[in-house]
């Protein structure tokens, strides 16, 4: 009986570290980047 | 030298057969033999022959020795963009041509053939190059054959297929264990590294290729070393840098007679004020680069359509449409997509914004998306169409453009 509610804790443990990894952060991207007129850079000779 | 290939050509060209060549210095079997290479001849056979074809054995060690110096000399010259001595050597090279394949610089020779057509962009004979060479790729010997990869990675650059080109040159970088003492390398890995707008990478790689070239005293590629770090330190948010690379490039530009790269140095610093934003200046800075562009180039038409975007976020919507209907007509003659579908998007936009938009998204925004390039202009068109659809009232669609943002 005690072991089996060792087992039944410790799946529980795995299960709420295996799904609970939290809302991942957005990624950031240039706020300037969305907010201005873009640039198109002229690139120098390959050669 | 390859003696055997050369004292067959002299005796063909001399009309002789095997049999006078060899009299009384070998028998004729032994002779074919030699000619094919199957036999190592003796110095004494050799110089026997090459005495009765009127050949002198110094005259044969000063053009091996010539082929190698003009060799050296065309990758130096290429190596510094010295534009016009490389079309010098070359055409010292070619009038040695004949005798080069009986040198050890035969697949050397072929190489560099095809690095000058690169140099000169003409792509469509470098394709055939290309090919022949690749027949010869298992004679190389392991320089020559990271000279083709290299080179190869070269034309891909010169196609706009960038990611492919950093394949290879990523992959030599590692075979090299991260060393090399090529500035050139380094260039084109920065160049690459740009056109992905993977800035970080590409301000590491131009600042390893500037020390090159600076310890080199190679001014030319010092310039356009430095106009790759402008353009990466605008992209990165790093203004003074990028400002100081751009004021560095405009005075020494006259100065080393590189006046060619003037109207592109000034549509960087263009750029470079526009996100400063000096917007008034970046204008300033673009239409002094048209002014002095060669009209109807690709080049011309970024300007031209980045003027018409400023003038458009000037609020001057009669100067924009201008531009954009120029730059509208010009890259539909050249068949430039990109640049045609952007300015048709604006054309309309100007007059019916709804109609614009949903241009923007049924054709702009999937054409970006699949070209796989110009990150950024994808965020601002994302951005434009979730505002819209948040106007609207159309949640839904305004979140899908806004999580693109955000992937």
């Amino acid at each position: 009986m005690k072991k089996l509610a060792v087992l039944l804790v410790s799946i529980s443990l795995v299960f709420i570290f295996t799904t609970n990894k939290g809302v991942e952060a957005p990624k950031t991207t240039d706020t300037a980047a969305v907010n201005s007129v873009q640039s198109i850079p002229i690139l120098p000779p390959v050669g | 030298m390859e003696f055997g290939a050369m004292i067959k050509f002299y005796r063909t060209q001399k009309g002789m057969t095997q049999g006078e060549l060899a009299k009384g210095i070998c028998s004729v079997p032994h002779l074919s033999k030699i000619e094919n290479n199957s036999k190592e001849a003796n110095e004494e056979t050799i110089a026997l022959l090459l005495e009765r074809l009127n050949i002198s054995m110094e005259e044969v060690e000063e053009n091996e020795e010539q082929i190698k110096f003009l060799l050296r000399e065309f990758s130096s010259h290429i190596n510094f963009f010295l534009t016009e001595k490389v079309e010098q050597t070359f055409q010292k090279l070619q009038e040695i041509e004949h005798l080069i394949p009986f040198s050890k610089y035969i697949y050397m020779w072929e190489l560099y053939k095809y690095r000058y057509l690169l140099f000169k962009g003409l792509l469509d004979e470098a394709v055939q190059k290309r090919d022949h060479l690749q027949k010869q790729k298992k004679n190389f010997s392991q320089h020559e054959d990271y000279l083709f990869r290299y080179y190869n990675a070269v034309f891909l650059i010169l196609k706009g297929q960038y990611r492919q080109a950093d394949e290879i040159l990523e992959m030599l970088y590692m075979e090299n264990e991260h060393d090399t003492t090529s500035g050139e390398f380094y260039y084109h890995l920065a160049l690459i590294k740009t056109s992905l707008e993977q800035s970080g990478y590409a301000i590491h790689f131009g600042k390893m290729a500037l020390q090159i070239f600076m310890s080199e005293y190679n001014f030319i590629r010092i310039l356009h070393t430095l106009m790759l770090l402008g353009i990466n330190y605008t992209h990165s948010n790093i203004l003074e840098e990028a400002e100081s690379c751009f004021q560095h490039l405009i005075r020494n530009a006259e100065i080393l007679q590189e006046e060619s790269l003037l109207p592109q140095i000034f549509h960087n610093m263009g750029n470079l004020q526009q996100k400063m934003g000096n917007s008034k200046k970046a204008l300033y800075y673009f239409e002094k680069s048209l002014a002095i562009q060669p009209a109807q180039n690709q080049d011309y038409l970024v300007t031209l359509y980045v003027i018409g975007e400023l003038h458009y976020s000037l609020h001057s919507d009669e100067k924009a449409r201008e531009c954009f209907q120029e730059v509208y007509t010009l890259a539909k003659k050249f068949g430039i997509k990109k640049l045609w579908l952007l300015a048709e998007f604006y054309l309309l936009y100007i007059t019916a914004p709804a109609k614009g938009l949903k241009f923007l998204e049924t054709r702009v925004i999937p054409y970006l998306e699949e070209s796989n390039e110009h990150a950024d202009y994808l965020f601002l068109f994302y951005k434009k169409l979730a505002d819209f659809y948040n106007q609207e009232g159309k949640a839904a669609e305004a979140v899908k453009y806004l999580s693109k943002i955000t992937e």
